[in-house]
């Protein structure tokens, strides 16, 4: 099945097959809403276990809102729900933790991650979010493939990987930013100590 | 041409874990040298992936390899000869070998062993794998600081192996009094002028020990030993020899030994080698393997297994087993 195929659908895209198979309603940060079967919803640990919780019945999924995932954007769960209705069915890999891992990205994941970094970022994340085990080994893999043939000083740059000096600079950054208060004792704590006093107090 | 980038310091923990599992070795051992964050990601996420490291020491260089079910997945390989200080291979091109690569860091105008010691280190620290084997040469001027450095690790080494072309008999001696190795050890060694020394041979402590050319064990030598398995290949040692050992087997002597097997024994006439040890016949497993019991002073059981290889009568073995309760 290719990806355009895929039958997750924004709601008002398309008439939904609601008898028979449960298609439970979710909702994007940014408000866009996606039917997903019960099926693929298993793909999901997280959302799995939210609508066991829930215990819908087939007129809750259609009266009561959207289930909202807060900090998934609609594009992101888009591909989220096309992978999971793509596997839907398909047996949950368990993790040993050991390597080599052996992983292939089958065709329709490859061509569903043909997607700029960004988007492949937020993917991971929602992956890991959602714990959708083999979406995260595929996202996963695709960023280890960035690796292949590269010297150590490309390396770096793929994985944008900051010197311990870049590191601590970004540190002082964040913390000023935090607290600005913070830098202007730290002047004034500077400026006594030009000025010949031993104590700050 | 561009170099797409992607900030695996900002993948969420378990993700990062997932991508570095997928990498092969050296590029985990690289990206952790890159920055303190990188290098705690890989030290707290790189874990508990069944991997080992072999390390092969010399004195001009060091050769660690990591592996995952006895397949090799990575090599490091330190090299002083070369004259420059680059890491200066490309990882994954095509002038490597296909099932595994090597990465290459060359030292120049540096204290190769010191330099080593400190890249080993870095190892240990960086992947907490437990290290399976650690051979090295006592071959140079160096061998008493190697012994020293191999010693820091023995603890945690599950098989030593001394290897090497030949070396002086003081020399050998010198490696059973320092080499300090509560596990196996492995001799692959061939030694010089055995038969000139006659002085006290010093006793030797592991819990198995395996010699491959064992020519120039002799039944002095074997007494020497304190382990639980002895494993010896062409001991210079005839039957009437180990008829004297097995009876102080059986009197008390070597409380630990477990197993004594000669490799290459030769032809062996039983009585001579049993005589005295009031041993009885078990029975005959093969056309060519027979067994024997007797008992030792302690009421514990020893069976002696001789396995005639015929028409290649040199290659005949004789393995004794203790049962100790």
């Amino acid at each position: 099945m290719s990806v355009e195929n895929a039958p997750v659908v924004d709601v008002d895209e398309a008439a939904i097959p609601v008898e028979k198979k449960m298609y439970y309603r979710f909702e994007s940060n940014d408000k866009k809403e996606f039917r997903v079967s019960e099926l693929a919803i298993q793909q999901s640990e997280t959302l799995n276990r939210l609508v066991e919780a829930m215990g819908y019945t087939s007129e809750d999924v259609e009266n009561k809102p959207a289930i909202a995932i807060e900090n998934i954007d609609g594009k992101t769960l888009k591909l989220v729900f096309q992978w999971c209705e793509h596997h839907k069915g398909e047996a949950i890999p368990v993790d040993d933790g050991s390597v080599p891992k052996i992983v292939e990205i089958p065709e329709f994941d490859a061509k569903l991650m043909d997607i700029d970094n960004g988007l492949l970022f937020k993917l991971i994340w929602a992956a890991d979010y959602l714990n959708i085990v083999q979406l995260l080994n595929v996202s996963c893999k695709k960023v280890a493939n960035m690796a292949q043939g590269k010297t150590p000083a490309q390396l770096r740059r793929v994985y944008l990987l900051p010197s311990d000096e870049e590191d601590e600079a970004a540190k002082r950054a964040a913390q000023e930013a935090q607290d600005p208060r913070a830098r202007e004792v730290e002047e004034e704590f500077e400026e006594r100590k030009r000025q010949g006093g031993n104590s700050f107090f | 041409m561009v170099v797409e980038s992607f900030p695996i310091l900002r993948l969420p923990s378990l993700a990062r874990e997932k991508v570095l599992k997928f990498l092969i070795p050296i590029q985990v051992f690289l990206l952790s040298q890159f920055s303190k964050r990188m290098r705690y990601a890989v030290k707290s996420e790189y874990r508990n992936t069944g991997q080992e490291l072999s390390v092969s020491v010399h004195s001009s260089s060091m050769l660690i390899c990591t592996h995952f079910s006895g397949k090799i997945t990575g090599e490091f390989y330190v090299n002083e000869i070369e004259i420059s200080n680059e890491w200066g291979m490309r990882i994954g091109s095509k002038s490597f070998k296909k099932r595994f690569i090597r990465l290459t860091l060359r030292i120049y105008n540096r204290n190769s062993q010191e330099y080593t010691k400190q890249l080993l280190e870095e190892f240990i620290d960086v992947f907490s794998f437990p290290i399976a084997k650690m051979s090295f040469s006592p071959d140079k001027e160096d061998y008493k600081s190697m012994i020293q450095w191999v010693n820091t690790y023995s603890q945690k080494t599950q098989l030593i192996i001394v290897n090497g072309p030949r070396v002086p008999v003081e020399r050998y001696f010198y490696v059973l009094e320092h080499l300090e190795s509560p596990n196996n050890v492995e001799f692959q060694l061939l030694i010089e002028d055995h038969d000139s020394r006659s002085s006290r041979i010093p006793t030797f402590r592991a819990e198995k020990i395996k010699f491959i050319y064992g020519d120039f064990i002799r039944l002095r030598h074997l007494k020497s030993f304190n382990g639980k398995e002895y494993i010896i290949r062409e001991a210079t040692i005839n039957d009437k020899e180990l008829n004297e050992f097995l009876r102080g087997l059986a009197a008390g002597a070597n409380p630990n030994l477990r197993r004594l097997k000669l490799e290459r024994y030769g032809k062996a006439v039983i009585d001579d080698v049993l005589k005295n040890l009031r041993a009885g016949k078990i029975g005959e497993y093969s056309d060519y393997e027979e067994q024997w019991s007797f008992e030792l002073e302690n009421g514990n059981q020893a069976i002696l297994t001789y396995d005639e290889l015929l028409p290649r009568i040199e290659e005949s073995s004789i393995d004794i087993v203790i049962n100790r309760d």
